[in-house]
């Protein structure tokens, strides 16, 4: 009798919730909504009363469904969506391939470190968008130069995070790892290596973030394809629903790629407790 | 006796450590200087011996003469260093300052108040992802191409960073010291505004130092694209006018910027928690 009552004990699964009368729990989960809501009426009080001409919700929900059908600058909606995310990727995996093994070599050998980094401070604080002018010089206004933009605001973060991650790892694993022998190459992978993933993950995540901005940056001053390019085409051609359509498939991929990267993290990861 | 020896023995061999650590780190600090010097060597070499076209590359001596010289020479863009750097410091600083007032507030209450967050959150999160760059034709749109509408991009590129990182700066304050403040008799305002606030000021710092490196770069890009001032114009008009060392010039100058804004905030940061034992 008294082991089942203890059995039967419910567990609230929201603790703010708990205890409280039903008016209460449906205004809780209408919050969000109702803040959405007043959002897009905002918006749609903005598109009708306001001073210019600009799309409503409803019209640009419209578009994003009517736009995959149609082609800007002689490409399919799909290939611009396409292009932009080979860009990305393909700067990452540049990125990640050259980056993390640079960072990691220089927060683990202190003569590299001690070259490279005065080197790279002195590049560090150029915002990779500045690069732009002085890449198109020299490499024209092809795909190349444009990926080199990219990588170049993917780079940072990476090398930064992983050198960070590598020389900031806990002293005491480092002595737990002398203490059983391990030294060198042996030390590197198995001790240093899994304790900085962590910082190393950051560094990817926070690379895609501004590899997102440079390539929008990048596409929107020298492309001719590309979600960014959509933006800028928009606002030329005075179809400012078309750069919202742009805005909304950016805000989508940068969620879906979130998502994504977490889910290799923990893959990769899966001692990390979030 | 033994002890006295063995205390002797220690700051010996502690002064020694010393000596040693100072001697590896002075020898480091060599091949810092050795390895810039040779890049700059290397950089004025490939240009004195012609290894590479003069179009695509200037030496290192007339990329600082062509920025002195810009401080009082207005070719070819009609426009002096100096006016090019307060034009573009100052819409960053606009910018930057109006997404730390709106950001941080936004964020320490997110963190703070669960109704808060579970209300507003999924609205941040749609506005979340979507580049600074991205507004560029909305803003256009409502607010022309004047410096306002070149802070308000700036806005939304350090708006946030500057709400994320005090969301979490705010939710890692520790239990045990809200717990304390309870037991104090604290009622939630205060506890918010004495335990959460000031446990979430690395946070918040640390993301300032981000946002103003980025909104350095926002506005690099909203200038190439819409400005008629400012020093990403200014780049880009050494790349219409095929001046390269005016491009260097620029983004070594929007560089230096960058270090003194960051510097700025750090000065900032170590005044506003100078009451932390351990100065972040």
């Amino acid at each position: 009798m008294e082991a089942e009552r203890v059995m039967t004990v419910k567990k609230s699964r929201n603790p703010l919730l708990e205890g409280k009368g039903p008016l209460y729990r449906i205004l809780w989960y209408a919050a969000p909504y109702l803040m959405l809501f007043a959002f897009l009426l905002g918006w749609e009080w903005v598109s009708t009363r306001g001073t210019v001409v600009f799309p409503t919700p409803v019209s640009t929900l419209k578009r994003l469904v009517t736009v995959w059908g149609t082609r800007i600058a002689k490409k399919p909606m799909i290939y611009h969506v396409w292009v932009s995310m080979r860009r990305v990727l393909l700067a990452l995996a540049i990125s990640v391939l050259f980056g993390v093994p640079l960072g990691v070599f220089m927060g683990w050998n202190r003569t590299f470190r001690a070259i490279m980094k005065p080197l790279f401070e002195i590049v560090n604080p150029i915002p990779p968008i500045a690069w732009v002018p002085l890449i198109t010089l020299w490499f024209g206004t092809g795909e190349v130069p444009r990926l080199i933009i990219i990588i170049l605001g993917v780079f940072k973060p990476i090398v930064i995070n992983s050198y960070a991650g590598v020389a900031m790892v806990e002293p005491l694993n480092i002595k737990v790892g002398t203490v059983f022998g391990a030294s060198g190459r042996h030390m590197l992978t198995d001790v240093v290596l899994p304790s900085s993933l962590d910082a190393i993950f950051a560094g990817i995540r926070n690379g895609i973030g501004g590899g997102w901005m440079v390539l929008l940056a990048a596409e929107m001053l020298a492309a001719r394809s590309g979600l960014g390019f959509l933006i800028q085409q928009g606002s030329n051609a005075d179809d400012l629903e078309l750069s919202l359509v742009g805005m909304t498939m950016i805000a989508l991929f940068g969620i879906v790629f979130a998502y994504g990267f977490d889910y290799v993290e923990r893959w990769l990861c899966p001692w990390k407790k979030k | 006796m033994d002890t006295k020896d063995l205390e002797q023995i220690r700051t010996e061999a502690r002064a020694r450590e010393l000596k040693e650590l100072r001697r590896q780190n002075r020898k480091y600090f060599l091949i810092s200087c050795l390895s810039v010097t040779a890049f700059l060597l290397l950089w004025q070499a490939v240009v004195s011996f012609h290894l590479v076209d003069t179009r695509f590359i200037d030496s290192p001596a007339k990329v600082f003469m062509t920025v002195v010289d810009k401080w009082t020479n207005n070719k070819p863009e009609h426009g002096l260093l100096w006016q090019h750097i307060i034009a573009s410091s100052i819409v960053v600083w606009k910018g930057f300052l109006l997404g730390a007032v709106i950001g941080i507030p936004l964020g320490l209450l997110m963190g703070w108040n669960r109704w808060f967050e579970h209300t507003v959150r999924p609205l941040f999160e749609i506005i979340r992802p979507i580049p600074a760059l991205a507004w560029i034709p909305i803003i256009l749109l409502f607010f022309g191409i004047g410096e306002r509408a070149r802070s308000i991009i700036i806005f939304f590129g350090a708006f946030v960073g500057d709400t994320l990182n005090s969301y979490t700066g705010i939710r890692s304050t520790k239990q045990v010291y809200i717990n304390v403040a309870k037991t104090c008799g604290a009622k939630d305002p205060v506890i918010f505004w004495r335990v959460g606030i000031p446990s979430a000021m690395p946070m918040i710092f640390a993301g300032l130092e981000i946002s103003i490196a980025s909104s350095w770069g926002t506005v690099c890009a909203a200038e190439m694209l819409a400005a008629s001032n400012g020093l990403g114009y200014m780049i880009q008009m050494g790349r219409m006018f095929g001046s390269v060392s005016l491009i260097m010039g620029g983004m070594a100058v929007i560089g230096i910027m960058g270090y003194l804004s960051t510097y700025i905030i750090e000065i900032v940061e170590h005044f506003v928690l100078r009451w932390r034992p351990s100065a972040s």
